[in-house]
C-alpha cells in the first residue's frame, strides 16, 4: 500500500471543514436556547428554577454519553424520517455538543447583559471573544464524532491509519494529527486572548 | 479454529491478550466440544440475557451464599413486575434487561465497576500529573521549564480522543494490548490531559503569589480550576470506550443490542453519570473545606 502525504493532507483538511461545520451548528443551537435562558434569568419568571436546573443538568452531563443516547433515539424510532444515516449521525454530534454550548452561551450572554445594565459601554463587547472561545471548544469537541463514524478529521485519520500494516507508522500519523490539532487550538486560544486584550484596551481608553 | 490454535497464533502475532483464547482452546479440545456429532447442543449455545438457564455467576452464588441468590432472584422478579406495571400504566415498552437476567447483571456490574475505577483513577491521575507538571514548571533550568511548558500546551490542546488513540497505539508498540493496559492508558491519558490544565493554572497562580508558596497553598488558590478539571476528568471517562475499555457505556450498548429496548439501559446510564458527577462535586467541596482549614492552620 502506498501512502501519499499530499493526498492525505488535502482530504484531512476537507474533513476538518466538517469539524468547523459541527462547531458552527452547535454554537448556533447554543444561541437558540442560551440567549432566551439568559434573558429569562434576568427577570423574575416562574420558570427560572426550571431553567437553572436544566443548565445545571447540561453542565454535568457527559457529552459523549449524550451523543450515543441521541443517536440511538433518532436512529431507531424513525424520529427524523427522510434523513440519511450520515445526517442522523451529524445531528447526534451537534445536539450533544449543543448541551455544552447552550450553558456556555447563557453564561456569556448573562455577563453581557449585566454590563449593559450597569451602563458599561465597552465591556459588553467581551461577549465576542467569549463566543469565539465557545466555538473553538465546540469545534475541537466535534472529534468525538469519530465514535459515530462521522466524516470529520479524526474519523478520517482512523480510517487511514487502520490501512497501515506497521504500528509504528500508525503511531506517527496519529502523532502528527494530534500536533496539528494542538497547534490549531492553541492558536485560536491566543486569538481569543488578543481579542479580549484589544477590547480591554478600548475599555481603558473610554474610561 | 479454537481447537487447532490458529486464533492463539494470530493473537500472539498481533500482541493481543490470549487468556480467553487459551481457555477456549482447552474447552474445544475436550469432550463434549471435540466430538463433531455432539458439540452443537452444548458448545455452540449463545449466552442469553434471561435468567432461564443456569450460569457461572449463579453457581458462584450457590456456593457462597444461598440467601444472596434468593435476594438477586427476588430483585429480578421485582424488576419484571415493575416493567409490567410501567407497560400497563404508560403504554410504552420500558425494560431493564441488565436487572432481569444473570448475564445482563454480570455485564452491568462489570461495567459499573470499571466506570468507577476509571473515574477514581482519572481523579487521582489528574491530581498527580497536575502536581508533577507544576513542580517541573517551577524548575530553575530554562530548558526543562520550556520543555514542560511545550508538553503542557500539547496535552491541554489535543482532543482527548486523539490522545487516547495515541496512548493506545504507543502502548501496543511496546507491550501489546490487554484490558488492564487499556484501562491504565485511559487513566493516564485523561490524567495528563486534565493535569496539564491544572499544572498550568497552579503555575500561573504561584507566579502571582509569594515566591516560595507550598503546593497546598497554591492548590487552595486554584480550587475553582481544580474543581473544573476533576469534573471534566470524570465526564471524559466514557470516551475510554473508544479504545476498547468495556465500561458502562459499552456494556449497556451490548445489553441493548441483545434486548432491543434502549430506554431502560440509557436511563440507568444517565442516572449513573449524573450521580457520579454530583458525587465528585460534593467530594471536592469537602476536600476544599479541609484544605482551607489545613492551610489556614499553618504558620
Amino acid at each position: 500500500m502506498t501512502f501519499n502525504l499530499t493526498d492525505f493532507m488535502i482530504n484531512f483538511l476537507y474533513c476538518f471543514v466538517t469539524n468547523i461545520k459541527i462547531g458552527l451548528l452547535s454554537l448556533a443551537a447554543g444561541f437558540v436556547l442560551g440567549v432566551p435562558f439568559a434573558f429569562a434569568l434576568r427577570h423574575q419568571f416562574r420558570v427560572n428554577s426550571l431553567i437553572k436546573m436544566t443548565l445545571a443538568l447540561f453542565r454535568s452531563f457527559p457529552v459523549y454519553i449524550l451523543m450515543f443516547i441521541v443517536f440511538n433515539k433518532i436512529n431507531n424510532d424513525e424520529f427524523l424520517p427522510g434523513y440519511t444515516d450520515y445526517a442522523i449521525r451529524l445531528i447526534a454530534v451537534v445536539v450533544a455538543i449543543s448541551v455544552y454550548t447552550t450553558a456556555a452561551v447563557c453564561d456569556a450572554t448573562s455577563d453581557c447583559l449585566s454590563h449593559i445594565a450597569n451602563k458599561n459601554t465597552a465591556q459588553p463587547y467581551l461577549i465576542v471573544p467569549n463566543v469565539f472561545r465557545i466555538f473553538t471548544l465546540a469545534m475541537m469537541s466535534s472529534s468525538i464524532g469519530a465514535a459515530l463514524d462521522v466524516s470529520e478529521a479524526v474519523s478520517y485519520t482512523v480510517r487511514v491509519y487502520e490501512s497501515f500494516p506497521d504500528r509504528a507508522d500508525r503511531f506517527l500519523l496519529v502523532l502528527g494529527v494530534t500536533i496539528f490539532f494542538a497547534i490549531v487550538q492553541h492558536s485560536l486560544k491566543i486569538l481569543v486572548l488578543l481579542l479580549s486584550q484589544l477590547i480591554q484596551r478600548s475599555i481603558q481608553k473610554t474610561s | 479454529m479454537h481447537q487447532t490454535g490458529v486464533l492463539i497464533e494470530l493473537a500472539s502475532q498481533h500482541g493481543v491478550s490470549n487468556s480467553f483464547l487459551e481457555s477456549e482452546k482447552n474447552r474445544w479440545s475436550q469432550l463434549p466440544c471435540n466430538n463433531m456429532t455432539a458439540f452443537e447442543q452444548t458448545c455452540l449455545k449463545a449466552p442469553g440475557i434471561t435468567s432461564d438457564s443456569p450460569s457461572r455467576l449463579f453457581d458462584h452464588f450457590k456456593q457462597l451464599e444461598n440467601i444472596l441468590l434468593c435476594g438477586v432472584l427476588s430483585v429480578f422478579a421485582a424488576v419484571r413486575e415493575a416493567e409490567e406495571f410501567l407497560v400497563k400504566s404508560t403504554f410504552t415498552q420500558i425494560s431493564f434487561p441488565m436487572l432481569t437476567g444473570e448475564i445482563g447483571l454480570e455485564w452491568f456490574v462489570g461495567g459499573i465497576q470499571l466506570s468507577l475505577l476509571l473515574a477514581i483513577g482519572s481523579i487521582f491521575s489528574t491530581l498527580l500529573f497536575g502536581a508533577c507538571l507544576f513542580k517541573l514548571m517551577r524548575s530553575k533550568s530554562n530548558v526543562q521549564h520550556n520543555l514542560i511548558k511545550v508538553l503542557s500546551i500539547f496535552l491541554q490542546n489535543s482532543p482527548v480522543i486523539l490522545l487516547l488513540i495515541l496512548g493506545s497505539l504507543g502502548s501496543s508498540l511496546i507491550w501489546g494490548s490487554s484490558l488492564i493496559l487499556s484501562v491504565l492508558i485511559a487513566v493516564c491519558v485523561i490524567g495528563l490531559n486534565n493535569g496539564a490544565n491544572l499544572g498550568t493554572s497552579m503555575y500561573e497562580a504561584s507566579l502571582a503569589g509569594e515566591a516560595e508558596q507550598s503546593i497546598l497553598s497554591v492548590a487552595q488558590s486554584v480550587m475553582v480550576q481544580i474543581r473544573a478539571v476533576l469534573i471534566n476528568a470524570v465526564k471524559t471517562t466514557p470516551i475510554a470506550s473508544f479504545v476498547g475499555v468495556p465500561e458502562l457505556l459499552t456494556t449497556l450498548t451490548d445489553i441493548t443490542s441483545f434486548s432491543g429496548n434502549q430506554f431502560g439501559p440509557f436511563l440507568i446510564m444517565v442516572i449513573f453519570y449524573l450521580c457520579l458527577v454530583q458525587g465528585v462535586v460534593i467530594l471536592i467541596e469537602q476536600a476544599s473545606k479541609r484544605l482551607a482549614t489545613y492551610t489556614g492552620a499553618q504558620p
